[in-house]
């Protein structure tokens, strides 16, 4: 191999450097309204052929103004001393779409100061769009540069003052490109005016929209679905579960005669006490639990099961070699049903497969399993949860296993 | 108390217990109408289609669901035992026709009512056309067709290139089915977590969109907007999707094989909402029957059904004779929504008219059709016609607004499309010319003539007052079609039309004066209509003035008033009991010469 001087190493190392830390988006590759140097929005190109949905050139030209205009309409309804909300990013490129997508949300963010539309997580590969915006003022808001560096986005920006009476709205669509999975953090920035005496008279987070962070993805892996070699199989029908073909219905572990009211059904009922623990979403930055894993089997497993659901009882991670096991699988509420397709052991590890099945259907349901390990030998026990690939259905979301579905787990027998 | 079978170690036992909660005071209050669908025919269109008790076996059906026909993707006749059934489809039916099978009492809305329930096809296989197909069928079927149709999913449209604005083709159909077949589609509006927000058809024009509603924990009442509701799958624009509420959570079902189930979604609020159109028609048939003259015309209309369903729908506990505060995701009351205040957005986005409240619904409804000749009623509702673009319209007559009362009405109109099938749906058909008429609603002080209150939406084909009047004195309810109308304009346009105002006071049972208390001067009008059809003392609702019609006077006698009052002898009842059968074999006579 050829040697490289001192020199050239110095030169190429230097340059790496540089590129990974900055990166400049140019203006001239920003679409943005009432934002001088970047391209203007009203001519942000109309849909191909193919992408038009059936509707005439007419149709979606009237369309683009109208959604230019709802944007701004919709940020001329903040209350002038509230503080902005923070941009944010949509997961496509900067286009017609995307104007559309980005007025639906800020008009829905406008009225009745809505929360921010919950959207499925943003995954790695798709190019976004980072939304930048400012309500209305009596000074021009002036994009100055936007660049990268490393995981950080930094939006410079500038007022200037109006040298009449109006006031004035500015928004940008700003392409950020393919982004791989990480934290991402938006800085907004504003840097000195050009007039050293001009003087802000509101704070500039009640007029240009905040700084914010975001996480990007990686699409779930599915697993295959053939059980490992030599694995032996719990059959699906010696399981005891909630809605999951194959299984037998947990229900028939119940005995709820003379119940006599629907209040007492539901104090009575572990079943139906262990789906209302599981009818909820996760906070913010919280992990679904891991499964677990309870002593007894059956009824006893379903009571002990749903003492761990309620929180009275802490579920364990060591068990005795004496113990009847049970193992406990569980998804939250959701909008896709989780069937169980199978449950492989070698030694000491489990395997749980599943499959998120989408659906038409307004129902939402939450799942769980009890799944008979019997007595174990001693040693260190690991569970793993893997999904299938989906089954689609009419639906092109994307299956979020974290938002949902119960995580591995390990346990010791003595 | 209710009693239910479920197998629990695998024998029967009996529970008491069912949706005693969703259809009672605490849901929608329907089961104490006493009306239970008998002879209306309702639709049921999704992916699969419900088990039926008395023909699928115990693991593809729920003991306590029947449904009249059940079909799947497109056979022509009945589908065999145990094809193309779900255990979703069944909970689905089982809340609009669910029965006690072994008590006298029920668990669903309408539980006599005649489900046809259509599957168009699993998972991804069905396709547009499938869909469309058994919606067309449930709407022609037996020629009459359904009068209702429920649709508890939605077809994902592909963001950000398609959006809810109600130009995908199902919705297209399903609004021009509306109206050609006069059925009143209810769509579930979109919830679920993982659900694809963004779908069809619940972003149609004619239809009902339900919305679920949670009680928090099971018994409670149904008050709060759901927080799975997907708001964001709202229509674009200014146009909200959201009609009513529904109870959505905690609806315990007997799944296959009567295992105890609890259901969740918007997938059983809307139908409860289907349920609640069965009863009404029910009720229109019944009066038919009677040969009450108030319910030919427009009685059995899907515009009616809307305008009924949507200005009776619960708001604020207290306010004509609402039991309930609703609160959107925000805790926020209707009287703090925007749409309280800004007459471009009739309905509210989250909570839409309110809550479902079948017993005011029927308080709203029974009176039938009302003649303009006269100053209107406080409770009622007319189904007219109106001119093209710059008709002024019709006036109602208000009299007697008190301050502090409050006054809702709804106005409800098609929108229209056009077909290129020409004599029914076929197969490749499409749909254009679609147009929105612009009428709007007003109300207006009779004294110096100003506008009060008003709905003038912008792009919505419904529009909807709840005020709360200042200036006691006269006023009138003007429905006029401006010019501004979206796409094609129509020459003129039906709508229906329901108000409430004044009293405030609920449908107390027994109520016969209608002053706001039950007294003896209740029983003199129960006496005095005893064996007619005059809605007035018809306490059951049931068409006619009869011995239940006391019971129920004589159970709430004293009723928010608390006045003593001695009950009349048994003798004068029996006396009149006697009266009664002799005019009622007298009318059925003239009904077989007629």
């Amino acid at each position: 191999m050829k040697r490289l001087s001192l020199v050239t190493w110095f030169f190429v190392l230097l340059s790496a450097t540089a590129a990974a830390e900055t990166k400049q988006i140019p203006l001239d590759q920003i679409w943005g309204y009432n934002l001088p140097e970047t391209r203007d929005i009203a001519g942000i190109p109309l849909p191909v052929e193919s992408e038009k949905g059936g509707r005439e050139y007419a149709t979606l030209r009237s369309e683009r103004e109208r959604n230019i205009e709802t944007v701004r309409r919709s940020l001329s309804q903040k209350p002038p001393a509230e503080r902005s909300l923070p941009g944010f990013v949509y997961p496509r490129k900067p286009d017609f779409f995307t104007l559309r997508a980005v007025a639906s949300q800020l008009l829905d963010e406008s009225k009745n100061q809505r929360r921010r539309p919950r959207t499925s997580s943003l995954l790695s590969g798709n190019e976004y769009t980072l939304v930048f915006f400012s309500h209305p003022t009596s000074y021009y808001v002036r994009l100055r540069g936007v660049e990268r560096k490393d995981n950080t986005f930094v939006v410079k920006y500038q007022f200037e003052p109006h040298k009449s009476q109006e006031v004035t709205t500015h928004f940008a669509l700003i392409p950020l490109g393919a982004l791989k999975a990480g934290e991402y953090h938006v800085e907004l920035k504003r840097i000195p005016e050009r007039d050293i005496d001009f003087q802000l008279v509101q704070d500039s987070s009640v007029i240009v929209c905040n700084s914010f962070s975001f996480k990007v993805l990686d699409p779930p892996v599915y697993a295959d679905e053939a059980t490992a070699e030599g694995a032996s199989i719990i059959p699906l029908q010696d399981i005891w579960a909630n809605r999951m073909p194959g299984t037998t219905p947990v229900q028939e572990l119940e005995d709820l005669s003379g119940v006599e009211s629907e209040k007492e059904l539901f104090e009575r009922s572990y079943v139906l006490q262990i789906s209302r623990s599981l009818s909820r979403r996760l906070e913010e930055g919280e992990e679904t639990r891991p499964v677990f894993v309870v002593a007894g089997d059956g009824r006893e497993a379903l009571e002990k099961a749903a003492g761990v659901f309620r929180g009275n009882i802490m579920p364990a991670d060591e068990f005795s070699t004496d113990d009847n096991l049970t193992l406990v699988f569980h998804s939250l509420q959701s909008g896709w049903y989780i069937h169980l397709t199978s449950v492989g052991r070698t030694e000491h590890t489990f395997t749980i497969k599943y499959r998120p099945v989408s659906h038409m259907t307004f129902d939402v349901t939450t799942h769980f399993a009890l799944i008979p390990l019997g007595r174990l030998t001693e040693g260190r026990n690991e569970v793993k949860v893997e999904c299938l690939k989906p089954a689609q259905g009419a639906k092109a979301v994307v299956f979020e296993p974290w938002r949902l579905v119960a995580r591995d787990f390990k346990f010791i027998v003595k | 108390m209710r009693s239910l079978s479920l197998v629990a170690f695998g024998f029967l036992v009996t529970v008491a217990f069912g949706s005693e909660v969703s259809v009672g005071p605490n849901g929608i209050d329907s089961a104490a109408t006493q009306l239970n669908g008998s002879g209306v025919l309702i639709g049921q269109v999704e992916q699969q289609r419900s088990g039926k008790a008395d023909k699928d076996d115990e693991d593809h059906s729920a003991p306590n669901t029947f449904p009249e026909r059940v079909y799947f993707v497109g056979t022509s006749g009945e589908i065999g035992a145990n094809i193309g059934v779900d255990i979703h489809a069944t909970l689905v039916a089982e809340t609009m026709i669910g029965k006690d099978t072994s008590g006298n009492t029920y668990v669903g809305v309408a539980p006599d009512a005649r489900l046809y329930s259509f599957g168009f096809g699993e998972g991804g296989a069905a396709s547009e056309e499938d869909i469309i197909f058994s919606m067309n069928r449930a709407a022609t079927i037996d020629n009459s067709g359904s009068r209702a149709i429920n649709n508890s999913w939605g077809v994902a449209l592909q963001e950000p290139i398609q959006q809810p604005d109600g130009t995908h083709r199902i919705a297209m159909f399903l609004d021009w089915s509306t109206k050609r077949d006069d059925v009143l589609y209810v769509n579930a509006f979109p919830g679920g977590f993982a659900n694809e927000p963004i779908s069809t058809p619940s972003d149609s024009y004619n239809d009902i969109t339900v919305a679920a509603s949670d009680n928090g924990s099971p018994g409670l009442t149904y008050r709060m907007a759901w927080n799975e509701n997907h708001y964001i799958g709202d229509a674009v624009g200014d146009r909200t999707s959201v009609d009513l509420l529904a109870p959505g959570t905690n609806i315990a079902l007997r799944g296959f094989s009567g295992e105890t189930t609890v259901e969740s979604g918007t997938s059983v609020a809307a139908p409860h909402v289907t349920g609640a159109v069965a009863l009404l028609q029910q009720y229109a048939q019944q009066q038919i029957d009677l040969n009450n003259d108030s319910f030919f015309g427009g009685a059995r209309r899907h515009e009616v059904m809307k305008a009924v369903l949507l200005n009776s729908a619960d708001k604020i506990d207290g306010v004509q004779g609402s039991g309930r505060t609703i609160m959107d995701t925000f805790g926020r009351s209707w009287d703090q929504s925007e749409a309280f205040v800004n007459s471009d957005i009739p309905l509210d986005d989250e909570m839409g008219a309110g809550h479902l409240n079948v017993q005011r619904a029927l308080r709203q409804y029974r009176d039938g059709e009302q003649s303009l000749a006269a100053p209107v009623p406080h409770i009622g509702w007319d189904y007219s016609t109106i001119g093209g673009e710059g008709d002024p319209g019709v006036q109602y007559v208000l009299n007697g607004l008190a301050s502090g009362q409050y006054l809702t009405a709804t106005l409800v109109w098609d929108r229209t499309l056009e077909c290129t099938c020409l004599s029914g749906y076929t197969t490749g058909s499409t749909f254009f010319n679609s147009g929105v008429a612009n009428l709007n609603l007003r109300l207006v002080n009779k004294n110096g003539g100003s506008v009060v209150a008003q709905s003038v939406s912008q792009e919505m084909n419904l529009e909807h007052i709840f005020f709360q009047v200042q200036d006691a004195g006269n006023y009138e309810l003007q429905v006029s079609h401006d010019f501004g109308d979206i796409g094609t304009s129509t020459q003129f346009v039906n709508y229906a039309l329901a108000w409430w105002y004044g009293g405030g006071s609920a449908p107390l049972p027994g109520d016969y004066d209608r002053n706001g208390s039950v007294g003896p001067e209740d029983y003199d009008v129960w006496k005095s209509n005893f064996g007619t059809t005059s809605v007035d003392a018809d306490g059951n609702g049931n068409g006619i003035v009869d011995a239940a019609d006391y019971t129920i006077w004589r159970d709430h006698l004293g009723a928010d008033s608390g006045s003593a009052a001695s009950v009349p002898e048994p003798s004068t009842l029996l006396m009149l009991v006697g009266v009664a059968a002799i005019a009622r074999r007298k009318r059925s006579t003239s009904f077989r010469s007629a």
